[in-house]
C-alpha cells in the first residue's frame, strides 16, 4: 500500500529574513491518503509564507526564484500591475531591496500572483512512497570549532553507520554504538584539554526548522547528547531484488552557514573538504543495490540543484578566489566571454569577502548566462559534489544467535614493559580467563619474570619526560633511602640526594642477590608490569 | 598442527592519541570483547572525525587475544 510522505525542500534560514534552499529535501510526515498529505502541505506551506513575507527573501538571483526568463517574469507581474524595480548604476534588478520596500502595498491577491510567478520558491511538496524502507544508523558528528568554544556537531545528517530491514534491529545497533562514541569524544576532549566545554546542540536544531522559532536545549555534557541515530531511509530501485552485505547509499553533503569566519550569512561551509573517505558526513538519500544505479540518481540531483544554486556560497575545493593569480582567473573567464568581478586591492587577501564578490558576481550574471557558460563554472568551482555515492553494510547479516554477556579478566602487559612505548606494542594480552585467580596467578608469574630483567624505569633513556618518583612508588624518599641502605643497595655516602634510575639499576642488577632484587621491587610498589583487565565480553548464550 | 582449535576472544580497542613536542603518546580504551572479529568490527561506531591542527588522532582496533581455557 501507498504512503503519501510529505516533504520540505531543504531551506535554511541565512539571516533575519533571508532563506536559501539547499540540495535534497527532509521528510516531515507519513499519511495514508493523497488528500491528507497535500491538506496538510497546504497548511504548511501557508504558514511559512507568512513567516517569509514575500519570495524575494529566497534567493539572490532571479533564477533562483523563477524558471520564467527575466522579461517574462516582469510581464507577470506587470498582469497585476506590479512595476519591476528599476536597474542599478550595473545594470541589475534590486529584486530584494525593490519587494522589502513595496510589497506591504501589494493586495493579497496581488501577492498571491508573485507567489505563483517566483516557481522555484516553493517549501513543501508531496511524494508517493512506493518503495522498501530501511533503517539506517548514523554517527552525528560532533567536532570543536575554531575558537574554542563547545563542541558542535553536524548541521545535518551524520557519517552512515550501517542500514538494515528490521527497525529494532537497527536499533539495538543504536544503543550499542552510542555509548562507545561518547567514550571516544570524551576521551578526544580530555586529550586536547578542552573536558571544559559542552556539546552544543543548537545549530542542529535549528537548523531542522527554517520556518519556526526554535528554542534549542542547552548545551550539555559529552553522555547526554545523541551521537548515534536511527533514521529511515528508502531503496531507491527495486525491493524484490535483495540487497547483499553491502549496499551504495547516494548520500548528500551537510552545510554549515554559521559558527565559522568564513562563512557570513549566504555562505556554506563543512568540514568534509578537511576530512575523508567514510569519515565525511552526509544526508542519507536512497539505497541501491547496484553502484551504477547509485550513481544515476547522484548524477540528476546533482545536475537538478546547479540548475538553481550559486555555486559561490559554497566552499568547494577549487572555488578560485583564494588563488593569488588573478589574472589566470581572468584569462579564464575571458575564454568563455565573461568578465569576472574586478578584485580591487582592498579584496586581493581577503579570502572571504573575494568569495562574497564572486558570489553577488554569479547573482547578477546567472541570469544571462548561457547553458555552456553556466556548466564551465560549475564543473570549475565544483569539483566536489553536492552528492556522493557511499557502500554502506547491511547488518542484518550481522544479527546472530542471542549473546549472553560475562566478565572476562584479561591479563595484559602494560605500558611500563620497555619495549619501546605504547606506540610500539600497545596491547600485548596474555590471555582472557573467566577464573579470576587463574588470571591472577599468570599475571603475578609474568610481573614476577618480567622483574629480573626490567628496568622500572623505562622513560630515563627517552630523556623526554622527568622522572618523577611519585609515578613509581609510594615511598617517601629518605624512607627509601634508609631502606636501601639497609638492604645494601647503595652506601651510605651514596644515600645523600639517591633517586634511582634505570642506569644504575642497569649496573646494579647483575650482581644483586634475590633478597636484594625483592627489597629494591617492594619500593618500587607503584609500578605494575601486568595488569588485568575485567571486560565485559559478549559469548554465545 | 595442534589437533585442539585455538581459542580466541577479540577486543574493541580504541587509541587515544595526542602529539607533543617531540613524540607521539597516548593511551588505549579497551571496550569490550567479542566471540567474532566481525562482531567487535561491527560495534566499532563509525570512523571518529578528524581533529583541528591535528592536535589528537583516534582510532579503533580489533586485538585477537588467546582464551587457553576454551572458547566462549
Amino acid at each position: 500500500m501507498p504512503t503519501f510522505v510529505l516533504e520540505r525542500y531543504n531551506w535554511r534560514r541565512v539571516g533575519p529574513a533571508a532563506w536559501l534552499r539547499l540540495p535534497g529535501e527532509v521528510a516531515l510526515a507519513a499519511f495514508d491518503t493523497a488528500a491528507a498529505a497535500h491538506a496538510r502541505a497546504a497548511e504548511l506551506e501557508a504558514e511559512a509564507r507568512a513567516v517569509v513575507g514575500h519570495p524575494f527573501r529566497c534567493g539572490g538571483s532571479l533564477r533562483e526564484l523563477t524558471t520564467l526568463p527575466g522579461f517574462a517574469f516582469q510581464d507577470w507581474l506587470s498582469d497585476v500591475g506590479i512595476d519591476p524595480p528599476d536597474p542599478d548604476p550595473d545594470g541589475s534588478l534590486p529584486w530584494l531591496a525593490w519587494a522589502d520596500l513595496y510589497s506591504g502595498e501589494w493586495s493579497k491577491s496581488q501577492l498571491e500572483h508573485v507567489w505563483e510567478g517566483a516557481n522555484r520558491v516553493r517549501f513543501h511538496r508531496v511524494r508517493e512512497r512506493t518503495a522498501a524502507q530501511l533503517h539506517a544508523v548514523v554517527r552525528v558528528r560532533w567536532s570543536p570549532p575554531m575558537n574554542d568554544t563547545n563542541y558542535l556537531p553536524d548541521t545535518e545528517g551524520g557519517m552512515p553507520c550501517g542500514l538494515w530491514h528490521d527497525r529494532a534491529a537497527a536499533e539495538r545497533d543504536r544503543d550499542r554504538k552510542q555509548p562507545f562514541a561518547a567514550d571516544e569524544v570524551a576521551g578526544g576532549m580530555e586529550m586536547a584539554g578542552e573536558s571544559r566545554f559542552h556539546l552544543d546542540p543548537r545549530r542542529r536544531v535549528v537548523a531542522a526548522e527554517p520556518f519556526a522559532e526554535v528554542v534549542p536545549p542547552p548545551p550539555a555534557d559529552v553522555r547526554a547528547v545523541t551521537h548515534c541515530e536511527v533514521v529511515e531511509i528508502e531503496r531507491g530501485d527495486d525491493a524484490a531484488e535483495p540487497l547483499g552485505a553491502w549496499a551504495f547509499v547516494v548520500l548528500r553533503q551537510g552545510w554549515d552557514n554559521e559558527d565559522d569566519p568564513e562563512c557570513g550569512p549566504g555562505h556554506f561551509d563543512n568540514d568534509n573538504n578537511y576530512d575523508y573517505g567514510a569519515r565525511k558526513g552526509g544526508v542519507l538519500v536512497r539505497a541501491f543495490r547496484l553502484q551504477e544505479d547509485a550513481e544515476r540518481l547522484r548524477d540528476e540531483l546533482e545536475a537538478e540543484y546547479r540548475g538553481l544554486a550559486n555555486p559561490f556560497r559554497f566552499d568547494l575545493p577549487r572555488v578560485p578566489v583564494g588563488s593569488d593569480d588573478n589574472a589566470l582567473v581572468c584569462e579564464w573567464f575571458a575564454s568563455l566571454g565573461l568578465t569576472p568581478p574586478a578584485i580591487t586591492a582592498a579584496f586581493s587577501s581577503d579570502y572571504f569577502s573575494r568569495r562574497r564578490l564572486y558570489a553577488a558576481w554569479w547573482d547578477r550574471s546567472a541570469d544571462c548566462l548561457t547553458a555552456g557558460q553556466h556548466a564551465a563554472i560549475w564543473e570549475w568551482v565544483a569539483a566536489a559534489r553536492f552528492h556522493e555515492v557511499r557502500e554502506v553494510p547491511v547488518g542484518d547479516g550481522q544479527e546472530l544467535s542471542p549473546r549472553r554477556v560475562r566478565t572476562l579478566y584479561y591479563v595484559r602487559a602494560t605500558n611500563w614493559i620497555r619495549d619501546g612505548g605504547p606506540n610500539v606494542n600497545p596491547h600485548r594480552f596474555l590471555g582472557a580467563f573467566a577464573d579470576r585467580d587463574r588470571a591472577e596467578d599468570v599475571r603475578a608469574d609474568a610481573d614476577r619474570r618480567a622483574r629480573t630483567n626490567q628496568t622500572p624505569m623505562p622513560w630515563d633513556r627517552s630523556g623526554s619526560e622527568p622522572n618523577a618518583w611519585e609515578e613509581f612508588s609510594s615511598w617517601a624518599k629518605p624512607d627509601m633511602r634508609r631502606h636501601f641502605v639497609e638492604h645494601g643497595l647503595i652506601t651510605e655516602a651514596e644515600a645523600d640526594n639517591f633517586v634511582p634510575n634505570a642506569y644504575w639499576w642497569d649496573d646494579l642488577r647483575p650482581h644483586l642477590r634475590p633478597a636484594q632484587a625483592a627489597a629494591f621491587w617492594e619500593v618500587l610498589d607503584r609500578v605494575r608490569l601486568y595488569e588485568i583487565l575485567p571486560l565485559e565480553t559478549e559469548v554465545p548464550s | 598442527m595442534s589437533k585442539t582449535a585455538k581459542k580466541s576472544v577479540f577486543v574493541l580497542v580504541r587509541s587515544d592519541w595526542q602529539y607533543h613536542d617531540d613524540f607521539w603518546s597516548g593511551d588505549y580504551a579497551f571496550l569490550r570483547g567479542y566471540a567474532t572479529r566481525a562482531e567487535a568490527e561491527a560495534a566499532i561506531p563509525g570512523q571518529p572525525v578528524d581533529r583541528a591542527f591535528g592536535r589528537a588522532e583516534q582510532g579503533y582496533m580489533v586485538v585477537e587475544v588467546p582464551f587457553p581455557e576454551g572458547g566462549p
